[in-house]
């Protein structure tokens, strides 16, 4: 990794000690090997609508960084369809990961050195903490 | 007060929700319903289907009546994944057999009376809302006729 690239990955972990919350990452039932310290970033309401049915969206990115997607010690990608899920009082909030819409795809690289992961994502389910 | 709209989307929804067990292959609850809106945590675990009114065409049917043919949408929506082939078919299959058990179907009751005239499935399911929110939609297109005083509103009076 080159210099500006170090300080890049460098500014990211700073990111995400300051600014993280910590969540569960998981794949179906399976989660990452550690919880997660991810940045919300977008939080938005959106409404989606297809010959008049709609779909109202909450929309919620979150930045991660790319070491921690690791599940039984193998560092994977993101893939659509991927739950964080996050504690904000007492629920436990579940948001997919998903295209925002358009040709963009669920989630992307936001550095060169392939660093940081950008997660888009979707609420699709709440729970009272046990 | 309630329309004629409201009553034909009430009935079909009310036909829907009285089947006898065993003639869909999943639970729901159908409803009739001006405005589908739903967030995406409403469908997590359930079916659901509305009944919306959409249209109306009038025309003579004799000297002091009218015809008025009555296309409505049922729509029946629930999460999915577009990788989940099998789970879509199984969607694809509770449309089809909702369009079977309304097919030829016409209404009774008291306070509306109407002819089944026909169906179309459109689109059998919307592959855009399956990709982008991972929602399974299918809308069922019934039209149903009814008949009504020449001057008489079509949606009032009922």
């Amino acid at each position: 990794m080159n210099p500006v690239a170090q300080a890049i990955a460098a500014a990211h972990q700073a990111t995400h000690r300051v600014a993280g919350v910590t969540v569960r990452y998981r794949r179906g039932d399976v989660y990452t090997d550690l919880d997660v310290a991810a940045v919300p970033s977008a939080n938005r309401f959106e409404e989606s609508d297809h010959a008049g049915l709609k779909t109202l969206l909450h929309v919620r990115d979150y930045l991660i960084l790319a070491a921690n997607v690791v599940f039984e010690n193998q560092k994977t990608e993101p893939e659509a369809g991927d739950v964080i899920e996050e504690v904000i009082g007492d629920q436990v909030y579940h948001f997919e990961v998903m295209s925002p819409g358009g040709a963009a795809s669920a989630w992307n690289y936001r550095d060169t050195a392939r660093s940081q992961i950008r997660l888009h994502t979707k609420l699709v389910a709440t729970e009272a903490l046990p | 007060m309630s329309t004629r709209y409201d009553l034909v989307a009430r009935e079909i929804a009310a036909a829907l929700n009285n089947a006898p067990p065993g003639t869909f292959r999943e639970a729901f609850d159908a409803k009739a319903r001006y405005v589908v809106s739903w967030k995406l945590t409403d469908l997590q675990n359930a079916v659901k289907v509305s009944v919306t009114p959409r249209s109306a065409d009038r025309s003579i049917e004799s000297r002091s009546t009218d015809r008025v043919e009555m296309p409505l949408d049922v729509a029946v929506q629930t999460r999915c994944t577009a990788t989940d082939t099998d789970r879509v078919a199984e969607l694809v299959e509770l449309t089809d057999q909702i369009e079977a058990y309304l097919n030829r179907l016409n209404l009774e009751a008291d306070a509306v009376a109407a002819l089944w005239k026909g169906s179309e499935i459109d689109p059998l399911y919307d592959a855009a809302m399956l990709h982008h929110d991972r929602v399974f939609t299918s809308v069922l297109t019934l039209t149903y006729a009814v008949f009504v005083d020449r001057r008489e509103p079509v949606g009032g009076g009922a």
